[in-house]
């Protein structure tokens, strides 16, 4: 049996019809209705053994409303609600102050992006996905007997949306998600250690080889620590992409948001046009992916994704936005002219569209290299695989002060040792900025961590600070 | 109804003699599934009416009144869970039979050393408890919510460096309601109301920002009763001074943290390896410790979801058990796990009623209510300061992480100060303090008299849950800063 009825997005459009037609003869000048509906199953991993299978739908609408440049927002989760929520919306828009200039998009006309359904994802019954479940801790068993999945779990979820506006715009479309976390702990002479991994795709998981590989990799190779001599020394960090990506998504997705910069509270705020990270690095935002986390043929208030360079050679080009915070900025004379670029995300049918990334990748036109080959090159350094603490970090300046207690110490080119934990603080944008690597982009480089990113490994060689404890 | 089916609501539309579920269809439901082959099985419905406001800058971005509503069925089959949450509550019965079916096929998969899934026994009630707010924030108007706001705002921006300030205002009135298989069926509620602001500041380059958040549970009057001129002073003079201040120094030395940042470092180092599900999952430091002496003989610490105005404080958990407070450490003893019913029966403990779910949509966990550090023997700030020759004075909180298993944690302050010889020196920012909670629990040598709630906050693990925590000010010798 599938997850999500075949007539689901006819449903879901025929429901906003009902609210646009209530929105239509209310005093709203301009109107745009989002419907969603979500199934889900899960099956949910602790020590070492399935310990609970759910399953579950969610969903409503949510209406925003235009009032003479006024905007006004609410929701319910079913059509029963629906002149209360037009109601709400224009009562809301009342204190909200007009913005000049703001319409909502016109129908520009959208390119369908692959690989965002999968109906074997839809299709796979509760048993098959205790089936991954059981394949994947016997797999993590077989790679080391000591290891043991404590926690994670396997999930898969289809998405139906709608959306519908007073400018013509028109759009249904289906989603489905496939995704996996497991914690590996090995418990052994009264000290445990872990290793933890995710994938996730919109098509159906084939392999978690990868995965289970990776998260017994680091259970085992953060068991033999060595002792160090506690001094913060600065030297060249090998962050793995897993290991890097929490502190990338909080500093710099936060710092290329078009609105932070033009209010000046972006890292880099007045430096459109200047080299703010190392000339062969450049950051692009991909809402066009195929099959990517962040894709889809519209973005949530209706304007076509679209592929955008916001940092190229190391010269920063532009910020992402959101019809709203352009027209905003625009108004306030902060910035002479934004328009969005595709980036106005939802949360969900509860929220109205704010401005997020879709798929930020992380490119390098320098040569780039095996994580081996850069640990070769590092001489001495340290490999970090993940930290706590990164949503600690400074969005404004950049400064981040975390903490790591899976990393390997490395000298003379080689791994010598696990440090049982250490603090890691320094300035990103400046460390990015410096002498920086790029490890070979892998296929498992997708992750979601805040938003989806791509990138590979990262080698920052200066302004890294790390203190052994 | 949810919005991609049809059909009108049959377990419950709308608040029916104090009840959204129609009792006689959910008690059905429970005992369908009882048919089924459950030994046990709850219905679980949670509604909540909210209103949230942004500001920016006095002006107002979005002003959203919203509701809420979702259930979920949870079925025990041969000791094993089977889980259905959703939207639409109509859906239920005919899910129980395929939830059922879940739980058989999750105690088919368990091998024989691994023990069945036993829920301690508690008090079956049918006892609703609600508590009454003094100003109900549903009969407030959104615009006096909104004026609030703009009297916040107003008095945060006094400084020209100020560029920019966000501000928000969020309340919810949370009904909740438990029909059980074993005949618990009880409805109660609570409001909770907060303000929060983020600020902004620059000077000469330097970005600084800082948050500040007050309020807890009750009514319209979480916020009357709130000096929010100091409040507001206080987060304008905090960015100003972190703008001017020091980059963190980097390495061990003496650490004294206010109230707030006490009440972070035990929620993160202590509570979470302290919650019985992932105890018994491995994921424990303290796995094997109860009874243990594993901090300084001046650390107490409860966990209290009654504490009055409290941010994580529930009438009732969601097992349906009445709430209470607990002792997790005396003088540095750890006597008990936090706990559902589950996690009390694995390890043979009294129930406490952690249970908590982060919404209808979800089932319960174990999570903290309101945790604190008791106060010790220090007369203030001032005895405890006197002692230490070179250290860090960290106050305020921009969050925490702990890796329960391995028992490492980290958090970071929001400003802090040198100490040197006693006194208070240079402002510092971005300054983090990590550790492991088996060594620093012990290393904990001093705290003030007085303890205190802090900061409202909201713990993430796998669902979100606000909480309160807090303390005395607390100093920990050899602490790793950042």
């Amino acid at each position: 049996m599938t997850l999500m009825p075949e007539d689901s997005c006819d449903r879901l459009l025929d429901g906003c019809q009902t609210i646009a037609a209530a929105a239509e003869a209310s005093d709203a000048t301009m109107w745009e209705v989002f419907a969603i509906q979500s199934y889900g199953r899960e099956v949910e991993i602790e020590r070492g053994r399935v310990s609970l299978a759910g399953g579950g739908g969610d969903g409503g609408y949510g209406i925003r409303v235009l009032n003479e440049g006024r905007i006004g927002f609410a929701y319910s989760a079913n059509l029963d609600g629906a002149q209360q929520m037009i109601d709400e919306a224009l009562r809301a828009s009342k204190l909200v102050p007009a913005i000049e200039g703001m319409e909502l998009p016109e129908d520009k006309g959208a390119s369908e992006v692959a690989g965002m359904w999968d109906p074997a994802v839809d299709s796979t019954t509760p048993e098959e996905l205790m089936q991954q479940a059981d394949s994947l801790l016997q797999e993590v068993e077989e790679l080391d007997s000591r290891a043991m999945v404590v926690g994670g779990g396997v999930a898969l979820s289809s998405h139906a949306g709608a959306l519908l506006t007073s400018q013509g715009i028109s759009s249904t479309g289906m989603v489905s998600s496939h995704v996996s976390g497991i914690q590996v702990s090995i418990d052994e002479d009264d000290r445990i250690t872990s290793g933890w991994s995710s994938q996730q795709s919109r098509s159906l998981l084939q392999d978690f080889t990868p995965m289970c590989e990776e998260g017994v990799e680091w259970a085992v190779n953060t068991r033999d620590t060595i002792e160090d001599g506690g001094a913060t020394i600065e030297a060249p960090v090998l962050f793995t992409h897993r290991g890097i990506s929490s502190l990338f998504s909080n500093i710099f997705c936060s710092a290329l948001r078009g609105e932070k910069l033009a209010r000046k509270e972006s890292v880099w705020s007045g430096k459109e046009g200047q080299k703010v990270m190392a000339d062969h690095l450049s950051i692009i935002d991909d809402g066009t992916l195929d099959g990517g986390s962040g894709s889809g043929t519209r973005d949530g208030e209706g304007t076509p994704t679209g592929r955008n360079t916001l940092i190229e050679s190391g010269i920063l080009r532009t910020g992402i936005w959101s019809t709203r915070d352009a027209a905003e900025q625009v108004e306030k004379g902060n910035i002479e002219f934004a328009e969005s670029t595709g980036n106005a995300g939802r949360g969900g049918h509860q929220s109205p569209p704010g401005t997020s990334m879709n798929n930020l990748l992380l490119s390098s036109t320098a040569k780039q290299e095996s994580r081996e080959t850069l640990i070769e090159e590092m001489d001495e350094g340290f490999v970090v695989q993940s930290v706590m603490g990164a949503h600690t970090a400074n969005p404004s300046s950049g400064d981040f002060s975390v903490t790591s207690s899976s990393i390997l110490k490395v000298e003379d080119g080689c791994v010598v040792g696990a440090l049982k934990q250490a603090g890691i603080s320094g300035n990103l944008p400046s460390a990015f900025s410096d002498e920086v690597s790029l490890a070979r982009m892998q296929k498992a480089n997708a992750m979601w961590a805040g938003g989806s990113i791509i990138i590979p490994d990262i080698m920052l060689r200066q302004g890294i600070r790390v203190n052994p404890s | 109804m949810s919005a991609a089916s049809g059909g009108r609501s049959e377990i419950g539309a709308s608040l029916d003699n104090g009840r959204f579920m129609n009792q006689e269809m959910a008690t059905k439901a429970v005992e369908k599934a009882i048919e089924h082959g459950a030994s046990y099985a709850d219905l679980r419905l949670v509604s909540n009416q909210n209103t949230s406001i942004s500001m920016r800058d006095g002006k107002v971005r979005n002003a959203i009144p919203g509701h809420d509503i979702g259930v979920t069925l949870r079925c025990l089959v041969d000791g094993s869970w089977g889980v259905y949450s959703t939207s639409d509550v109509s859906s239920i019965p005919s899910q129980v039979e395929s939830t059922v079916r879940l739980g058989r096929q999750v105690a088919q998969r368990r091998a024989s050393d691994q023990p069945e899934v036993r829920l301690a026994e508690i008090p079956i009630s049918t006892k609703d408890v609600h508590w009454q707010p003094k100003e109900d924030i549903r009969y407030v108007d959104i615009e006096q919510k909104v004026a609030v706001l703009s009297e916040f705002d107003s008095l945060i921006r006094t400084d020209d460096r100020i560029i920019s300030v966000n501000t928000g205002f969020s309340d919810e009135h949370v009904h909740s309601e438990l029909v059980s298989s074993e005949g618990m069926d009880r409805a109660w509620s609570f409001q909770r109301t907060c303000t929060n602001a983020i600020v902004t500041g620059r000077e000469d380059g330097e970005v600084a920002s800082y948050r500040t958040r007050v309020g807890g549970v009750g009514g319209y009057e979480a916020i009357d009763k709130v000096d929010i001129q100091e409040v507001a002073q206080n987060a304008t003079r905090s960015t100003i001074r972190i703008l001017n201040a020091e980059r963190s120094p980097s390495g061990r030395m003496s650490l004294v943290a206010d109230p707030d940042l006490t009440g972070v470092y035990i929620h993160e180092a202590l509570g979470h390896p302290c919650e019985a599900d992932l105890v018994a999952a491995g994921d424990s430091c303290l796995d094997g410790k109860l009874g243990e002496k594993i901090g300084s003989s001046m650390v107490t610490v409860i966990d209290d979801p009654t504490w009055d105005g409290g941010h994580g404080s529930f009438p009732v958990d969601d097992e349906g058990l009445d709430t209470a407070s607990r002792t997790l450490i005396e003088n540095g003893r750890l006597l008990t796990y936090l706990n559902h019913r589950e996690g009390a029966a694995h390890f043979d403990i009294e129930v406490n009623g952690a249970a908590r779910a982060q919404d209808g949509l979800h089932h319960p966990l174990v999570r903290m209510s309101n945790t604190m550090i008791m106060g010790g023997s220090h007369q203030d700030l001032d005895e405890l300061l006197e002692d230490v020759q070179d250290g860090v004075y960290a106050c305020g909180t921009r969050g925490g992480q702990v890796d329960t298993g391995r028992g490492s944690f980290q958090f970071a302050a929001q400003e802090a100060w040198r100490i040197r010889d006693g006194e208070l020196a240079e402002p510092l920012k971005d300054v983090s303090v990590s550790g492991m909670t088996l060594s620093i629990l012990k290393n904990v040598d001093g705290l003030s008299k007085d303890a205190e709630l802090a900061s409202p906050g909201f713990c993430g693990k796998g669902q979100v849950v606000p909480v309160g925590d807090g303390g005395p000010s607390m100093r920990i010798k050899d602490a790793l800063v950042g």
